[in-house]
């Protein structure tokens, strides 16, 4: 029997595919992996000759198909609830709803949000039952939102990886599908150190300006006067700078002297190690990620914060002077390193690589591949179970 | 989850029964079959197919690439063609107690 294709138009605007895939996202992630292709080909097909997006009357058809598709697959209150708020495991049939859940962007936000969820009624009861205002204050919940917001880009993945873990892996003694995650060694990701030096070195130069700046304009420092009314006893007074400015500056001065001899010794180190570095089966390079970008520019944002705040006399000159050592200790072997990087001998470095031969002087070791979780390769034979599984054992399921 | 047998649901049924078709053979056909009365949209038609396809009634049975578009064809199961031809002999026997229902009422104007 011949399948029928019936009449078929000719397709319409290209725009009109654009259209189509923002309106699809109505549908879970999954489905869309699936089926998404099939759909936006017959809205192909369905629409008029020469359409640049959807009609309205497809758009409220194909969004009220997408949430009565997630609200199909979404598990009941009760079991939401727990997954949700407990990190208790959802039965087997809605494990495809909590991989959904856990590679969606807003994966770390609603986790947290729910930790949050739990704590506010608490509070609220408490207020309108002892008449205590235990509540926090508006601006604390604006730095919470912040701070929540911020942790979706530093190590949104270990989370998920952690939850994929907990809610996606079968147990012992669970069926075994073609895709299931099962526990398997993969090669594991560096940053390259050419992609990262760039960076680490704009860090440090601007926590170090930024306290070099601090240390000759900083008008207060803390000062300890001792009680001469109670032998033993002192306090912190802060007061004007004063002849404390030199100290500041001289220790500066030390830890650049330090950081240049570092350095020299940074850059003879890798020079003489490089070429010992082993080749890394169980590793490959890539960029610095947006995490690793989010994180520099948080901290530089902070330092500058911290130098406005000693420089305005909002807060005594101290902590600008620490982390500027630091800083100038660290600034001349990033430099050299990045220099060195550069280079064509440098072109297989990760960034850890760096830092060991930097600090250890010896070439690094060789990388071990990284345990995970990776989906199921079929076919799988019918009756597979997850069993046991040994580091050793081939990645094949047991079955009874 | 038992399965409610709609309009549409048994309209899309009954589209697949003489032959596999893809998505948009299923929406011409079901518009032929209830002469324009019904136009099944995109979402419409994939959420009816996943209801079915849940049921065990339909079954993809092969995919094609036309123009650039993938389309995916589906056909009855027998449980499918057993649920399209009861639903088909409950629609005919209410179809004949109604017809016997409006030969036997009184005329209109009557006491």
């Amino acid at each position: 029997m011949k399948p029928s294709g019936a009449d078929v138009p000719v397709g319409p605007d290209p725009r009109f595919g654009r259209s189509v895939r923002l309106w699809m996202r109505a549908y879970p992630r999954r489905w869309r992996a699936a089926r998404g292709a099939e759909l936006e080909g017959l809205l192909v097909d369905l629409a008029a000759p020469g359409s640049r997006r959807l009609d309205a009357r497809a758009v409220v058809d194909l969004v009220r198909g997408g949430w009565a598709t997630r609200w199909r697959e979404h598990p009941p209150l009760g079991r939401w609830l727990l997954y949700r708020c407990l990190d208790r495991r959802l039965p087997e049939r809605y494990r495809p709803w909590a991989a959904d859940d856990i590679d969606g962007f807003w994966y770390v936000l609603r986790v947290n949000l729910a930790g949050l969820s739990l704590v506010l009624p608490f509070l609220v009861t408490l207020e309108l039952v002892g008449g205590e205002p235990l509540l926090p204050p508006v601006s604390f919940l604006w730095v919470l939102l912040a701070t929540n917001l911020l942790s979706m880009a530093v190590w949104p993945e270990g989370r998920r990886r952690q939850a994929r873990v907990r809610q996606l892996a079968p147990r012992l003694g669970e069926p075994l599908v073609e895709g299931s995650l099962v526990p398997a060694a993969v090669p594991g990701s560096r940053a390259s150190a050419r992609s990262v030096l760039p960076w680490a070195v704009g860090l440090l130069t601007v926590v170090a300006a930024t306290s070099v700046v601090s240390a000759f304009v900083a008008p207060k420092v803390l000062h300890v006067v001792l009680d001469p009314d109670h032998p033993g006893a002192w306090q912190n007074v802060v007061g004007p700078i004063g002849g404390y400015r030199g100290v500041g500056v001289v220790v500066l001065v030390c830890a650049l002297l330090l950081g240049l001899l570092g350095g020299v010794l940074t850059g003879r180190r890798l020079d003489r190690l490089v070429d010992r570095c082993p080749e890394q089966p169980h590793r490959y390079l890539r960029r610095i990620s947006t995490q690793g970008v989010v994180v520099t520019a948080v901290w530089s944002g902070a330092a500058l914060a911290l130098g406005w705040f000693e420089v305005t006399g909002r807060l005594v000159l101290g902590a600008g002077i620490a982390l500027g050592a630091l800083s100038l200790v660290l600034l001349p072997g990033a430099w050299i390193a990045l220099r060195f990087c550069q280079g064509p001998r440098a072109a297989d470095l990760a960034d850890r690589d760096v830092w060991h031969i930097a600090m250890r002087g010896t070439a690094p070791g060789v990388a071990r591949p990284v345990a995970t979780l990776a989906p199921l390769a079929g076919p799988v034979p019918d009756g597979a179970v997850q069993g046991l599984r040994l580091h050793d054992d081939p990645p094949w399921p047991a079955t009874g | 989850m038992t399965f409610r047998m709609t309009e549409q649901a048994y309209l899309v049924l009954l589209s697949l029964a003489d032959r596999p078709r893809h998505g948009y053979g299923i929406v011409q056909e079901v518009t032929a079959l209830s002469d324009g009365a019904t136009r099944l949209g995109a979402g419409t038609l994939y959420g009816l197919l996943d209801r079915l396809g849940g049921a065990g009634m339909v079954e993809p049975c092969g995919e094609e690439v036309v123009d650039g578009r993938l389309r995916r064809y589906y056909r009855l199961t027998e449980t499918g063609s057993a649920a399209v031809t009861a639903e088909t002999a409950r629609l005919r026997a209410l179809t004949r107690r109604a017809t016997s229902v409006l030969t036997n009422r009184p005329a209109l104007g009557g006491v």
